[in-house]
């Protein structure tokens, strides 16, 4: 590392460090005594309505579904006595859990957003890591824990070749408006950061030697 | 030719095959699974600066299968197309099945896993026409070989860029430390080898619960250092978050051959070096504030070169349903500099509609001698029209040292079926 760099990283890391804390504390004391999240996963409607037990006969036939899949009788009486009462049926319900066991697991409905099938407010769904700078710190966390994220998004149904792979140029989701006519700049400024996507030589040439036309 | 040289040759065309065993799966097997497919259609129409109509169409397909036994495949392919340059293109992004290797484990992630798939593992981000292998050894270590093709996602460019690869990764978990590494040989002949580390620890216990990311990547046959990125985050609270990283970064173009036609090395003869840090403040629901600074240098056939950029954002949700994102960035590198100013609207009625507008006014002055304003609108309407379709219409108008007015109009439509 050259001397100018150790001294840039040096300087950003004082300055910041001492900066953050001073921030921080600030926050801190502004953020003593509130919730900051509100945790509602409410679903749209009792689950007891939500759930069929004829609509998914065929379904639980279809994937060999069991009964004791789901009311899995793990509670047992406390009593060792025959004669004893039984179990209260309450405690036979299967756990809410239960549902995602198939729903994010082994199948994958035809719709529009799947959560908002049960619940009412999806985006409220999202995990407290996503929600700070995870745009850029997602791929790390992918590669290392990928199986953290296989908890939710189906690794085989696209989570991430909708935007990786996917090239639309009708519909540009990752530059910002106006990158067609800044881009060299940037790309002058960080040429490693285009080659993180663009990983084949000819990405330039088909647009510069060809006079811009597209 | 050795066998394996022979296997990489013709397994280019196991995509092709794979359809074929997917499809015959999906015929005689579809009373026995889960299958759900997607269709998504785009169309415009603009023109260019040389005043040339254009009407690009876009149209992507894919099907998952969920089967008995646990296997699963998933096919996902686009057209692409603008009539008026006759660029028609088929072209498969996704096409492999999954076999699961420990049923009978809570090891679900253990697979089998053939055909065309993303791969990313060290520094490589692409496409794999081949075999990987994950297998859990225990909850939180395992191993996994793999074999294939390695191909660049952009699919636009005409010459064949793939690179044979050959490669073991290694991953575990020892109190707390998150280890994975692997070790790839690619190119013609296998004849570049790397090996490459990464380790992941968060002190939890410590104020602010520091997290540390370390990525190398090692030449095998010298053990010299090719590459790396480090990253330290702290959290003070559930609220705020700040990192630093340092990149050194080579050019690693998919195929190595191309290494030296390839757009890092126009610019750069050295590796790139960057010092960035970033602060993101989450103030309550309703805002976020981020802010991220960064440093570049590398040596190019000017010299010594450096760049910079400020970035400040900000996402505010004005009440429910509508929120606000203005953000300023501020850029300087040889090629010029840009102050931009955007700002995002969007208005998210009910689950079932969704405005957005986007403004980017910047003051760019170029190496080229372009100086001046330029403007960029966009704008568009997204609504559900049943369970099973959406809509998005959109509208975009640029005016800039190459247009005085120029405007494309957009439509999409998804269909899940």
């Amino acid at each position: 590392m050259s001397p100018t760099i150790f001294n840039s990283l040096f300087y950003l890391f004082t300055r910041g460090t001492l900066t953050l804390f001073l921030f921080s504390s600030f926050l801190l004391a502004q953020n003593q005594g509130k919730d900051p999240e509100s945790k509602s996963k409410a679903l749209r409607e009792p689950i007891k309505t939500l759930f069929d037990h004829k609509k998914h006969k065929g379904p639980f036939n279809k994937s060999s579904t069991s009964c004791t899949d789901c009311h899995t009788f793990s509670v047992k009486s406390p009593s060792s006595d025959p004669l004893a009462a039984n179990v209260p049926s309450g405690y036979l319900q299967p756990s809410k859990k239960v549902c995602h066991e198939c729903h994010l697991a082994k199948i994958s409905l035809a719709r529009v957003n799947q959560c908002s099938l049960c619940h009412s407010q999806p985006e409220k769904l999202i995990p407290e890591n996503h929600k700070l700078a995870w745009k850029k710190r997602h791929g790390h966390v992918a590669q290392m824990e990928p199986e953290s994220c296989h908890a939710c998004h189906k690794e085989n149904q696209n989570s991430c070749n909708n935007c990786h792979t996917q090239k639309n140029t009708l519909k540009p989701i990752v530059h910002r408006a106006n990158f067609r006519m800044t881009h060299a700049i940037e790309a002058r400024g960080n040429p490693a950061r285009c080659t993180t996507c663009h990983t084949s030589s000819q990405f330039c040439s088909r647009c510069h030697e060809s006079g811009g036309s597209r | 030719m050795t066998l394996t040289t022979w296997l990489f040759k013709n397994s280019k065309a196991c995509p092709f095959l794979l359809l074929e065993i997917i499809a015959i799966l999906f015929c005689y097997q579809s009373s026995l699974a889960y299958v759900d497919v997607q269709t998504s259609t785009s169309f415009g129409f603009y023109r260019n600066y040389k005043k040339l109509n254009q009407f690009p169409v876009f149209h992507s397909w894919s099907l998952n299968g969920f089967y008995e036994n646990g296997v699963e495949s998933s096919v996902e392919f686009y057209l692409n197309n603008n009539f008026s340059e006759n660029q028609w293109q088929l072209i498969p992004t996704q096409m492999q099945i999954n076999l699961p290797l420990q049923p009978e484990t809570n090891y679900s992630d253990s697979k089998l896993k053939v055909g065309r798939q993303l791969f990313s593992e060290g520094f490589d981000f692409a496409l794999l026409d081949g075999l990987l292998v994950p297998y859990y050894l225990d909850m939180s270590s395992g191993i996994m070989p793999v074999i294939g093709y390695l191909r660049s996602t952009d699919f636009e460019q005409k010459e064949d860029n793939s690179s044979p690869l050959l490669g073991m990764i290694y991953w575990t978990s020892l109190k707390g430390i998150r280890f994975r590494g692997g070790y790839h040989a690619r190119d013609t002949d296998f004849e570049n080898r790397y090996i490459h580390t990464s380790f992941q620890y968060q002190w939890d216990a410590l104020p602010w619960k520091p997290l540390l990311y370390l990525k190398q990547e090692f030449i095998a046959t010298n053990m010299n250092f090719n590459q790396s990125y480090s990253e330290l985050i702290f959290s003070p609270s559930n609220t705020v978050e700040t990192r630093f990283s340092y990149t050194n970064l080579n050019p690693r173009p998919t195929n190595h051959s191309e290494k030296h036609t390839f757009i890092y090395q126009i610019f750069s003869l050295s590796p790139m070096e960057t010092v960035a840090t970033e602060w993101t403040w989450k103030k309550s629901e309703q805002a976020t504030f981020n802010l991220s600074l960064e440093q570049g240098f590398y040596q190019s056939n000017k010299g010594n070169e450096n760049s910079s950029r400020q970035d400040f954002s900000m996402d505010y949700s004005i009440k429910s349903g509508q929120s606000i994102s203005p953000c300023f960035i501020h850029m300087k590198s040889y090629g010029g500099e840009i102050h931009d100013l955007c700002l995002r609207y969007s208005i998210e009625n009910t689950i079932n509609s969704k405005y957005i507008a986007e403004l980017n006014s910047a003051y760019i002055n170029k190496i080229n001698q372009i100086e001046g304003w330029v403007q960029h609108v966009r704008g568009s309407y997204e609504t559900t029209l049943s369970n099973r379709a959406k809509v998005l219409l959109a509208l975009e108008v640029e005016r800039n040292q190459y247009f005085i007015f120029d405007m494309r109009t957009m439509a999409y439509v998804t269909n899940y079926l």
